[in-house]
């Protein structure tokens, strides 16, 4: 292994003999994968979260730790672990990222407590602040071109967080939560494998231009925005309306396959200010119109997603091509790009969930009431009715803090034959009225969540030099 | 491609898409409030004493829930238990005697209802709501307390 050194810092030659082409590739794919998990990190424990609290018998506030506390601290370090990575070489700081993120990740795995869990969090947030940085400079080493390198470190990212949740979706539900965390140290051995192979070079220390703060404050306000889309999205479906996880990931995935279908077309538009306005609009109108669902059933998310999805081909790669246009070293300013989409996560969280769970109670409360008239006025003689009535209540009061599952409460019921009709109806009519309760719950945060992608048309008009040719 | 009409399609897009979400019922898609308790309630074709019982009851309890200003299925939920009823009790502050108060409406609203549903005849139901009327509160309470206790 090759020692990174600080001395000479600019008279060594960057340049040693070139590898070949297909040894390149895998060297790009398997930085592209890193960036792709890192960034899918920050989602991919979403649809987990249930069995999370459900294992570790926690509240939902401290169980939204296991989430915050990674985004939080990887807006945090993402920018020192980026200068890490100028004074020492990229390579040493994406080996030694890549060495915690591992750990870190089993650690996840095997948490004993939820304390034990977001703190093994935290490291796993640092040992990916360090690969997201130094993968970037990576790239433009290993592909020799900046602009590409960008882009395909652009597009990995968003990848990874748009396929975040659908993945730890499915693996929860066929595997275990833990599972989301174990199938990561595999992943992050081949790329040390990788890595490891990449010739080692001498920074660089090149003068610092400052980062563009408009462009990234845009970034930060449609990552906000983002959050309801990658994260409400699923919640509502998994917990409003009580999809399976693997339900709510084929659900989800619409939006993600939009954007990568579409993000082969998004150079076609030449002005990345304009790119990076539709794509704030369209994620604004999607989520508005999750905020405007007619009806509880998957089909009528589709529109929306598509929208969203097109918007985040859009705006992302254009955000982050902007921050990064003619600023130097890339790998800082992409360190604050990072940065700011994680802040936004983080701010996304902060202000949504209050919104949500408050209303989420207010819609139970309604539903209950609706539920108990449903119950009152049923075809069915009294006595029977208050049985199901308190069975009914029983339920409700075992999850309070949740949309309730109410189909123990009609299993513990023995209708005859002849009362069979009225109970059915009476449990569709119940499930009807819970998942109106689950929809309306969600409206307001992604109304809120909407005008949080429309504010982002704002540092975007003040943002001077935007580049207007791509 | 012209960016601006970039910018256009996508304004238009999601107008198109939220105001069609308006239009096909978004925005008043929520749980259904309870119609108010203080509207009669139209009783079913008394079959059976099956029937006239639930009739009989729901009648009571949509006249007890107006009167503590209330929904019936607010005030049915309450009714879950003893202990239910006294969170719900002090929750609104109502006192004994205003929930016998309540009951008394309630069943003085049952026979008005079976009255003008034409399943009681109107002097029989004269008879029953002076005679509701002559209850005292106090033991109304009580006697709706007991009635929980027994069928928990």
């Amino acid at each position: 292994m090759g020692v990174d050194s600080l001395d000479p810092p600019s008279a060594v030659s960057r340049a040693g003999p070139r590898p070949g082409r297909r040894v390149r590739t895998l060297r790009l794919g398997g930085l592209a994968l890193a960036v792709g998990v890192v960034l899918a990190d920050s989602s991919i424990v979403v649809l987990a979260l249930p069995n999370v609290l459900g294992e570790f018998s926690t509240s939902i506030a401290r169980v939204a730790w296991v989430l915050v506390a990674f985004n939080l601290v990887l807006a945090v370090a993402a920018v020192p672990t980026a200068w890490l990575s100028r004074r020492v070489g990229a390579r040493s700081v994406m080996l030694a990222g890549l060495f915690v993120l591992g750990i870190a990740s089993a650690a996840c795995a095997a948490a004993g407590s939820i304390d034990q869990l977001i703190a093994a969090r935290c490291a796993q947030a640092i040992g990916a602040a360090a690969v997201v940085g130094a993968a970037l400079e990576l790239l433009t080493e290993v592909g020799g071109d900046e602009h590409r390198a960008v882009r395909t470190w652009t597009t990995a990212g968003a990848a990874g967080a748009a396929l975040g949740p659908a993945v730890g979706g499915v693996i929860t539900q066929l595997v275990s939560w833990r599972a989301v965390f174990v199938i990561q140290v595999p992943a992050v051995v081949i790329v040390l494998a990788i890595v490891w192979g990449i010739r080692a070079t001498v920074p660089l220390r090149t003068p610092v231009d400052r980062p563009r703060l408009a462009v990234n404050a845009a970034l930060g306000l449609l990552s906000a925005a983002l959050t309801a889309a990658l994260f409400l999205l699923v919640l509502m479906l998994v917990d409003g309306w009580r999809m399976t996880p693997v339900a709510a990931a084929l659900t989800v995935s619409v939006m993600p396959a939009v954007a990568i279908a579409a993000a082969r077309f998004v150079p076609l538009v030449e002005s990345l200010r304009v790119r990076a306005a539709a794509g704030c609009v369209l994620v604004g109108g999607g989520l508005a119109a999750l905020g405007e669902l007619p009806r509880g059933v998957p089909a009528w998310t589709f529109a929306p997603q598509v929208a969203i999805g097109l918007g985040l081909a859009l705006a992302l790669s254009s955000l982050t091509e902007a921050a990064l246009e003619d600023r130097s070293p890339a790998a800082m300013h992409g360190a604050w790009t990072i940065a700011m989409r994680h802040a936004g996560v983080v701010l996304g969280i902060l202000v949504l969930t209050p919104v949500f769970t408050a209303d989420l109670t207010t819609q139970t409360a309604t539903a209950q009431d609706a539920g108990a008239a449903i119950v009152l006025n049923a075809n069915l003689p009294l006595l029977p009715k208050l049985a199901l009535g308190s069975a009914l209540e029983h339920q409700v009061e075992r999850t309070p803090d949740y949309v309730p599952n109410l189909t123990p409460a009609f299993r513990a019921q023995h209708p005859s034959p002849g009362q069979r009709p009225a109970y059915r109806q009476v449990e569709a009519a119940l499930a009807g009225q819970i998942r109106r309760a689950g929809t309306a719950a969600f409206a307001r945060a992604f109304r809120i969540a909407a005008l949080i992608a429309l504010a982002g048309l704002v540092p975007l008009a003040v943002a001077r030099r935007l580049r207007s040719a791509g | 491609m012209r960016s601006w009409h970039v910018l256009v399609a996508a304004i238009a897009v999601s107008l198109v898409l939220v105001g069609g979400y308006r239009a096909a019922g978004g925005g008043s898609y929520a749980p259904k409030r309870p119609a108010s308790p203080c509207l009669p309630h139209h009783w079913s074709s008394v079959s059976s004493l099956d029937a006239a019982e639930n009739d009989l009851a729901l009648s009571t309890l949509d006249g007890a829930a107006c009167h503590l200003h209330t929904s019936a299925a607010d005030l049915a939920l309450a009714l879950a238990s003893t202990h239910t009823l006294e969170q719900f009790q002090h929750a609104r502050g109502i006192s004994d005697v205003e929930l016998g108060a309540a009951a008394k409406a309630g069943i003085v609203r049952a026979f008005a209802d079976g009255e003008r549903a034409g399943e009681i005849d109107s002097t029989l139901a004269g008879i029953l709501q002076a005679g509701a009327q002559a209850v005292p509160e106090k033991w109304l309470a009580d006697q709706a307390r007991q009635l929980l206790g027994a069928v928990r």
